[in-house]
């Protein structure tokens, strides 16, 4: 009677676990996407921190394939994530959103160390990987590693799972880009376009907070 | 490098914190009186005194420390005496569970900040 209560049971449990994994792993990489998108158009927030990230991709190798501030960015949004989701695994009973989370920061890791594993000697925007196309399937290394090269590419690569959520965000953009720091500057100064391209300062990183070394 | 706005002296206080708690809450649930909550503010209180600085993750910690602490110490007199962490949502009602989002309120609001005055805020990354 044990084993065929189990066994009615384990599939229903594997894929509710299933299910909560991949709900976390959606919801994450949508917030990471969106919050890799705003600090792109806040020009203060991008100078003292992301911007760090992409002139170290694209300049000479200068350090290892993880360096200590995004090992410590990567895993401060990680830590976040397995304590809120340890919490409604608690509460839900269903241990997938924990696992979910782990799993993010597997991917995050492995996603990160193949890329830069990709840059070997040659700077990132010299191996010309081309420009990758507006699709709606899942986002490859190589899609995304083009964003780190081109960050002001009209085709967005913010996605690390899923692409779609970047033919989102370009759906959005024209509307969405008034509400960001920028957007929102410019329109209290002048008219200038708010897409206009920042990403050529030199400043040094510092303060942080999690997920900014995406 | 500053690794998640660690202060070993807010964390271990903040665990011993959350034991009193625990066993507080135990002793409490034994007498019919359930407030997981008093986990969440002697957790939350002693990270509050010992922390030299201001961390919004800190908080975030202290937070889940409560939470998991009460839900097993729970399992150790009353109602739920013997229930463990794995059937722990079997024993919630809307009501329980609010007390235990008071819980988590407390710690963090008192652990994410610090008793001294002008302390620093400190961010991942820095
Ligand atoms: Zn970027």
């Amino acid at each position: 009677m044990l084993i065929e209560s189990f066994n009615q049971l384990a599939p229903m449990t594997v894929l509710t676990t299933a299910l909560a994994a991949f709900a976390f792993f959606f919801v994450a990489d949508l917030i990471y996407a969106l919050d890799h998108y705003l600090v792109h158009h806040d020009r203060e927030r991008y100078k003292v921190t992301h911007g760090r990230h992409h002139r170290r991709y694209n300049g000479k190798k200068d350090a290892p394939q993880l360096d200590a501030y995004e090992l410590s960015t990567y895993t401060t949004a990680a830590v976040v994530s397995w304590l809120l989701m340890s919490v409604l695994s608690l509460f839900t009973g269903n241990w997938g959103f924990l696992l979910g989370a782990v799993l993010k920061y597997a991917h995050t890791l492995l996603f990160h160390l193949y890329q830069h594993g990709w840059w070997g000697a040659v700077p990132l925007r010299k191996q010309k990987l081309g420009a990758p196309k507006r699709t709606w399937l899942l986002a490859s290394a190589k899609y995304h590693a083009f964003h780190h090269s081109h960050p002001d590419d009209a085709v967005f690569t913010y996605s690390e799972s899923w692409a779609g959520f970047d033919r989102i965000l370009e759906w959005a953009h024209p509307w969405l880009v008034k509400l960001t720091k920028d957007g929102r500057a410019h329109v209290r100064t002048d008219h200038r376009d708010p897409t206009d391209d920042h990403h050529d300062d030199t400043s040094a990183g510092g303060a942080d907070d999690a997920a900014e070394a995406r | 490098m500053n690794w998640l706005g660690w202060s070993t002296r807010a964390m271990i206080g903040a665990l011993v914190g959350a034991i009193l708690g625990g066993f507080a809450y135990a002793w409490l649930l034994a007498r019919g009186w359930d407030a997981p909550y008093v986990v969440g503010a002697l957790a939350g209180l002693a990270a509050f005194v010992l922390s030299p600085d201001k961390s919004g993750l800190r908080g975030l910690i202290v937070m889940t420390l409560a939470l998991w602490t009460g839900a097993i110490a729970q399992g150790f007199a009353g109602p739920f005496r013997g229930v463990g962490v794995l059937a722990f949502h079997h024993t919630l009602t809307p009501a329980r569970v609010a007390l235990y989002l008071v819980s988590a309120a407390v710690a963090f609001a008192l652990a994410r900040t610090s008793i001294r005055r002008g302390a620093g805020k400190r961010a991942a990354g820095a």
